[in-house]
């Protein structure tokens, strides 16, 4: 019996890091998206007007969202992490894999268009808030394609 | 409840649209196309005026289910409500090529009305708690009530195009009584004047009218 056991966990336990690794990848770009949504909010309570711009402030948001954007994400997007795969646990769609051309291509305009706001966060409410609706298309235009809604 | 427009009645020149009811009826189209105009193509990234013409609208709609209710005659949401047989008589003779001379919303009209009110409501509602996840713009309640997000969103992108094919069977509709029925609505949305026939009150009416203009 306890040989049982014991073989049962050995052979348990890839799928177990398995597992986890891709718990790992959901939780990696999920807190991505995070520091993402972070930045924006920054940018966007400034161009509501709900919070004064402050043009350090936005140009060090704009910074820290031009490294965000740099980072290497391959481990993020692990095949086999789908919301499909992980119920409850993941929302991006298997779309997202099938289509990783079109995702990509979403990707880089964001970084093109988080390129803008670094260029002209600091030089005024106006110019921060046209780059500003830029970068929000792009969130837009991936979550649409790939995110699946929570409930 | 009245008949299907009766044959041999007199015609009447009459005041049917009151005032508040053609200035609900503009600034509700302008209202509406502007906003599903910005809410569809977004050229700033921000939805503010979007949000603000949303909120007009529901102005619009409040101000228009209190005048449903006691505004003069042919406003009032009762006087619309029609009878299976009134819709028989009415649908059997729209192919005609002749004026309606309807006083007030005809049977078939009144269904756009109604349809029309729902769906903004139900669209302006919707939009309170949407969330078009570009970090920018979120329905004023979608922060308070996170349980209402997604189905918000979902009726209010689905509403979208209902909204669109509405307005487009509207003008369709005006369209189609312009040119194959010789009747043209639109001048009595802005004057309020409407030449008709069937029962209206006394005090509406300026004067008989011999022969269709």
């Amino acid at each position: 019996m306890r040989k049982f056991i014991i073989a049962a966990i050995a052979l348990s336990l890839p799928t177990l890091a398995i597992a986890d690794a891709a718990t790992d990848a959901v939780k990696a770009r999920q807190d991505h998206m995070k520091s993402y949504g972070k930045q924006m909010g920054t940018f966007a309570a400034m161009a509501k007007g709900e919070v004064d711009y402050d043009a350090a402030a936005a140009q060090a948001a704009a910074d820290e969202l031009g490294k965000l954007v740099m980072v290497d994400q391959s481990a993020f997007w692990l095949p086999g992490t789908s919301t499909e795969d992980m119920p409850g646990v993941s929302y991006a769609k298997p779309a997202f894999w099938s289509e990783m051309d079109k995702a990509g291509a979403i990707g880089k305009e964001m970084v093109a268009a988080v390129a803008a706001m670094q260029e002209v966060a600091g030089s005024g409410k106006g110019e921060m808030a046209q780059a500003l609706g830029g970068i929000g298309k792009n969130c837009q235009a991936c979550h649409k394609a790939y995110q699946a809604k929570k409930d | 409840m009245r008949d299907g427009s009766p044959e041999s009645d007199k015609l009447y020149l009459v005041r049917l649209w009151d005032p508040f009811v053609r200035v609900f009826h503009w600034l509700l189209a302008i209202c509406v196309i502007v906003t599903w105009l910005w809410g569809q193509f977004n050229p700033t990234g921000f939805l503010t005026l979007h949000f603000w013409l949303g909120y007009t609208v529901i102005g619009l709609l409040v101000f228009r289910l209190v005048w449903g209710l006691v505004g003069p005659w042919p406003a009032r949401f009762v006087h619309f409500i029609y009878g299976p047989g009134t819709y028989a008589r009415y649908i059997s003779g729209m192919s005609k090529r002749k004026p309606s001379n309807w006083p007030g919303h005809n049977p078939v009209g009144a269904l756009s009305v109604y349809l029309l009110l729902g769906v903004l409501a139900l669209q302006v509602f919707s939009g309170l708690f949407a969330d078009p996840e570009d970090y920018i713009n979120a329905g004023p309640l979608a922060d308070d009530f996170p349980g209402m997000v997604k189905l918000g969103t979902e009726i209010h992108h689905t509403l979208a195009p209902i909204i669109l094919l509405l307005v487009v069977l509207h003008l369709g509709a005006v369209a189609f009584y312009k040119i194959w029925k010789r009747e043209n609505l639109i001048p009595s949305m802005l004057h309020g004047r409407k030449v008709v026939k069937g029962e209206v009150p006394a005090g509406r009416i300026i004067e008989e009218v011999s022969e269709e203009a």
